[in-house]
């Protein structure tokens, strides 16, 4: 079944929000998203990303001046209803007064189509979203996971040109969570259509995003690919937020940093006060003797696939290592550090003071 | 299990209780089927004092149910918008006017006849017409099926079901209707039934409104016990009960429904 030709791109220029009583949700805001492709908005709570997706959905309006653009129409004052947009709330908004098929229908029914072909797509939405044996039931009698499919099977059947998700896993299990989100990529793949999704998730951020647009306190502080975003961070946020990192600090000198446990050779920084990030999995735990970087061993978690190790000592701030899991460490044992260059994270002086 | 003595105790208490407050229903109930109240049930059951009050007073209860039904009909177009757009409102203003609405109410109905009289009695045609009794009727049981509505509301996250319904293409009227509505029928049940219920039994309002011509079962009834005999009004209250008794257990009926519903 063809749902979707293409997706259209989205523009935004120069949106700002200004609620009601005064607070600036949104800064200026340009964003360009390519048709096809799957947007994520991350961010802690407040961080504007609902603002965002509720912008682009035509739930809200940008202050004067702001424009949206799907494919090049101008769709600023165009409300939801006409916007031909889809969209998966939190909590679902399935209407308890109808059937799963009815609810999956429903756009459908809005838009006048014959019941007889009415039927026949839903049906087929059905059988592809495997909720073809829960047709008659009523919404109150599914689980977490079934209501998040017909949710989805019912913003797509209309064949919207932008699919919209707001945390659409967040009220589910781990468990479940990790299965469809495996189950949502696939079919965003599959449909091609153009999404933007809202997380506050990072794992769920870089399973499904074709770019990560990191957001904080209204303003946009990085975009890019996952792994840009994980490997190459801009600023202190994105570093801070995205994984586990460890800070470290010090006057440098002919590329070496001063650090309480010893130096860090190698930095790729100019003399004066410096700064570098690195992420637990890129540091190895090495013999005490003889290593540039000492510390000792304060705490020890073993999640299974790693060994996480706290060393105190070392730098202003336990680093945090991920070893293999096959490692062991006694508390207190005297460990050095080693980080190869290519794995320090510098940021953009510039970047930084932006 | 067995039952201790307080058990028993506190049940005969409580029986007692009902008695106490049916008996004089019953007692009522049975002068209006005897032949002659003052011989008691030793002069014969008969059925002439229930013919005899249909007969007299047919055309008020025609009134009556028109006016209950017309009085529902205006609660619904006017009540079920007003819940809407007060549940929607996030002003100040409407916290307020959501407490305010159940003023008529806690006023004596003989204040609010004295008001509307005071205010619309003028109207020519109004005065003498039944229109003049069902704007008192609306009065007092308005506040019933906003806030039955506005209850229901309140509980179910309405906001986010109209914009799911508006992201599929439902324009405002589509949604209300499609959405709103029916997720409210609790509620408007719940309210319809206050209203049949109120409107029938309504008394002191209607009393100082009402003319010859525009007479409901109450004032009927105070009219027969005033100057027939004892068996007419006895049969007028019984006739009274089997209209209102199925309303009553309607009411309650849909209450429970709603409770476990909401479970």
């Amino acid at each position: 079944m063809n749902i979707n030709e293409h997706g259209a791109s989205i523009r935004l220029e120069g949106c700002t929000k200004t609620f009601a009583d005064g607070t600036l949700a949104l800064h200026p805001l340009d964003l360009s998203v390519q048709a096809g492709e799957t947007l994520v908005l991350l961010g802690p709570s407040g961080c504007g990303k609902t603002t965002t997706l509720r912008l682009i959905a035509g739930l809200e309006f940008p202050d004067e001046g702001g424009r949206i653009l799907f494919d090049n129409e101008d769709v600023t004052h165009t409300p939801i209803e006409k916007r031909n947009v889809g969209m998966v709330f939190q909590s679902y908004a399935l209407f308890p007064n109808m059937t799963v098929a009815e609810n999956v229908g429903y756009g459908l029914k809005v838009q006048k189509l014959k019941a007889a072909e009415i039927k026949s797509r839903v049906g087929e939405m059905l059988e592809m979203m495997e909720l073809g044996a829960l047709a008659h039931r009523r919404i109150d009698q599914l689980s977490g996971g079934q209501r998040q499919r017909v949710a989805l099977a019912r913003a797509i059947i209309t064949s919207p040109r932008v699919l919209l998700l707001d945390e659409p896993l967040t009220a589910l299990d781990a468990i479940l969570r990790d299965r469809l989100r495996a189950d949502i990529n696939s079919l965003l793949r599959r449909l091609g259509i153009t999404a933007i999704y809202v997380t506050h998730d990072q794992d769920e951020a870089m399973a499904l995003g074709d770019r990560i647009v990191v957001m904080d306190h209204g303003r946009v502080s990085q975009i890019g690919t996952p792994k840009e975003i994980y490997f190459a961070p801009q600023n202190d946020f994105v570093a801070d937020f995205i994984g586990q990192i460890n800070t470290f600090a010090g006057p440098v000198c002919n590329r070496q940093m001063q650090l309480p446990g010893g130096v860090l050779s190698d930095t790729a920084l100019a003399d004066g006060e410096g700064k570098v990030y690195c992420r637990p999995e890129d540091i190895e735990i090495t013999d005490s003797a003889g290593a540039g970087l000492r510390g000792l061993v304060y705490q020890t978690q073993f999640i299974g696939d790693r060994n996480r190790v706290w060393v105190k000592g070392a730098s202003h701030e336990l680093v945090i290592v991920d070893s293999d899991g096959r490692s062991d460490f006694r508390i207190g044992q005297e460990v050095g550090l080693q980080i190869r260059p290519e794995q320090m994270i510098v940021l953009d002086r510039r970047a930084e003071s932006a | 299990m067995k039952r201790s003595l307080s058990y028993y105790l506190q049940l005969g208490f409580t029986l007692l209780i009902c008695a106490f407050m049916v008996v004089p229903v019953l007692m009522s109930v049975a002068a209006g089927l005897t032949n002659n109240y003052f011989q008691g049930l030793s002069s014969g059951l008969t059925l002439r004092w229930i013919e005899e009050v249909l007969a007299l007073y047919s055309d008020t209860l025609w009134l009556t149910l028109q006016l209950a039904l017309a009085t529902l009909v205006v609660n619904l177009i006017v009540g079920v918008p007003a819940a809407y757009y007060l549940a929607s409102s996030s002003s100040r203003w409407a916290r307020i006017f959501e407490e305010l609405i159940v003023l008529p109410v806690a006023i004596p109905g003989l204040a609010i006849a004295l008001a509307l009289i005071i205010a619309y009695g003028g109207v020519h045609g109004l005065r003498t017409s039944w229109l003049f009794i069902l704007i008192g009727h609306v009065l007092y049981t308005l506040p019933f099926m906003v806030r039955a509505v506005l209850a229901v509301l309140h509980s179910i996250n309405f906001r986010t079901l109209e914009e799911g319904a508006a992201s599929l293409g439902a324009g405002f009227f589509r949604r209300f209707i499609d959405v709103v509505v029916p997720n409210c029928k609790g509620g408007i049940i719940s309210g319809a039934l206050m209203t049949l219920t109120l409107s029938v039994g309504e008394f002191n309002l209607t009393w100082m409104l009402h003319t010859p011509l525009t007479k409901t079962l109450p004032v009927g009834l105070a009219d027969a016990y005033a100057s027939m005999r004892l068996e007419i009004s006895s049969a007028y209250t019984l006739i009274f009960l089997v209209m209102l008794l199925p309303l009553m257990i309607g009411v309650q009926w849909s209450g429970s429904r709603l409770r476990i519903s909401r479970v």
